[in-house]
């Protein structure tokens, strides 16, 4: 990684190649044109691992979506990165595309995207001057843009623990693989009560970056959780951003989808919160009500 | 900085190969082009449609978004891997059987898709639809190819 950086910045046309999944596309259809290329893809994987200490899920940015769906343990520390794993593209995309070059690549629709705000999931990068530790949300800046410096790359990323909390993720895209036109990311925990004692709500596809849901998320804590107060929350959910229409659906049709998937996804959070043990997104589970 | 060409060393289809290729060359087109496994097929270019579906390491991905010199050291299975001689292999006889392709354009990709599932535990319907929809088939309607690749793998798993 320290050559790779080096090399960064001994070019400012080279560009990182890691998983290629969204680079190689723009190589080819030539909308991207480095000079040089610094791949990674070759360097071990370490695996990832749950760090007590920190109660996070730290997670090798080279690690591809394949390789940490197969890290079963680990993920039951990270629930929704469980939930919203297999929902990236295809089955071969998930076979080399990257967790750091998803992030860096700031899709808007991105599900890891969407996690990270989500969850306040932490990069940690390595650059000339040593790198930095800076929130996703932070990181991002716009559409397809993040305030990785040219010379600077996501080393690891750091996930919250969450695995006493029930993790939902609901996406509608216009066939199953495309990217998302709205995305809902929900993690909810439950006080000995039944009580809503931890809230996080994130949404996508009604701005150009993910958003996260910090008023909801307020509206939901200390609350009993049921279909009044969810559908509340959802129609509050759905006023957030600025949908843009385009060919995927108009402004309205986005602001619908993310009032029903809010509901859906704080539902099927609530049910996971309340059995640990269920089967996660059953392929049959999904949408299910 | 020119590009200078680059040795790759690595296995396809059980064989050794050495080839010296500029690293802007996709592995796809170094497959087709370089190898003459002309049986990859090329339908986006962009990582969208499958059609370009190879094994790498035992596990599928798009050729066309892999540049070939990310293949060093690395095993390789292609389409044509899968007949010895004129002798079908039990996957190509169960796409014949469940008349599972009409051009046949996206048929590599799905064959590979589907060889990729090879050993998995038991997949139910909707995961199993889940592993192919990497692939798109403009003629079939994809219904025979599901059938094609659930008579497969339940041949294998007897």
């Amino acid at each position: 990684m320290d050559e790779a950086v080096t090399a960064l910045g001994q070019d400012e046309d080279a560009k990182l190649l890691a998983g290629g999944q969204s680079l190689v596309p723009m190589l080819n259809l030539r909308l991207a044109r480095p000079s040089v290329l610094v791949d990674i893809s070759f360097l071990p994987t370490p695996p990832a691992h749950y760090d007590a200490e920190e109660h996070a899920v730290v997670v090798p940015a080279t690690t591809t979506h394949a390789g940490l769906m197969a890290q079963a343990l680990v993920l039951e520390q990270a629930p929704l990165l469980r939930e919203c794993l297999p929902l990236i593209g295809h089955a071969a995309i998930r076979n080399r595309g990257t967790m750091g070059g998803s992030l860096a690549h700031a899709d808007p629709s991105a599900e890891l995207c969407l996690a990270a705000v989500a969850t306040g999931a932490e990069v940690v990068t390595l650059a000339p001057d040593g790198g930095r530790v800076v929130a996703f949300s932070e990181l991002v800046e716009g559409t397809f843009i993040t305030g990785l410096r040219t010379d600077e790359i996501i080393t690891e990323v750091r996930w919250p623990a969450h695995s006493t909390h029930g993790a939902a993720y609901e996406e509608i895209a216009l066939r199953a693989g495309d990217f998302a036109v709205v995305g809902v990311a929900t993690l909810l925990h439950l006080d000995r009560e039944g009580m809503i004692d931890a809230a996080a709500l994130g949404i996508s596809g009604l701005a150009g970056v993910p958003l996260r849901l910090g008023e909801c998320e307020q509206a939901l804590i200390g609350r009993r959780p049921d279909d009044v107060l969810f559908a509340d929350v959802a129609s509050e959910a759905a006023r957030a951003g600025s949908p843009v229409s385009d060919i995927q659906g108009s402004a309205e049709y986005r602001r619908a989808l993310a009032a029903e998937l809010t509901r859906r996804a704080l539902s099927r959070a609530l049910r996971r919160a309340r059995e640990p043990g269920l089967v996660p997104n059953a392929p049959d589970d999904r949408g299910a009500e | 900085m020119s590009t200078s060409d680059v040795t790759v060393h690595f296995i396809v289809n059980e064989q050794a190969v050495q080839i010296t290729v500029e690293p802007r060359r996709l592995l796809a087109d170094v497959l087709r082009d370089d190898l003459g496994l002309t049986g990859t097929h090329l339908g986006c270019e962009h990582g969208v449609c499958g059609a370009c579906t190879v094994l790498v390491d035992g596990a599928a991905v798009r050729s066309c978004l892999m540049l070939a010199v990310q293949v060093d050291g690395r095993t390789v299975r292609t389409v044509e891997s899968l007949a010895v001689g004129t002798e079908l292999h039990a996957l190509q006889q169960a796409f014949h059987d469940a008349h599972g392709l009409q051009c046949g354009f996206c048929t590599p990709g799905l064959l590979m898709a589907a060889l990729a599932l090879e050993g998995s535990p038991p997949l139910g319907e909707a995961e199993l639809r889940d592993q192919l929809s990497g692939n798109i088939c403009r003629c079939t309607g994809y219904a025979n190819i599901v059938d094609a690749v659930r008579a497969w793998l339940d041949g294998h798993q007897r």
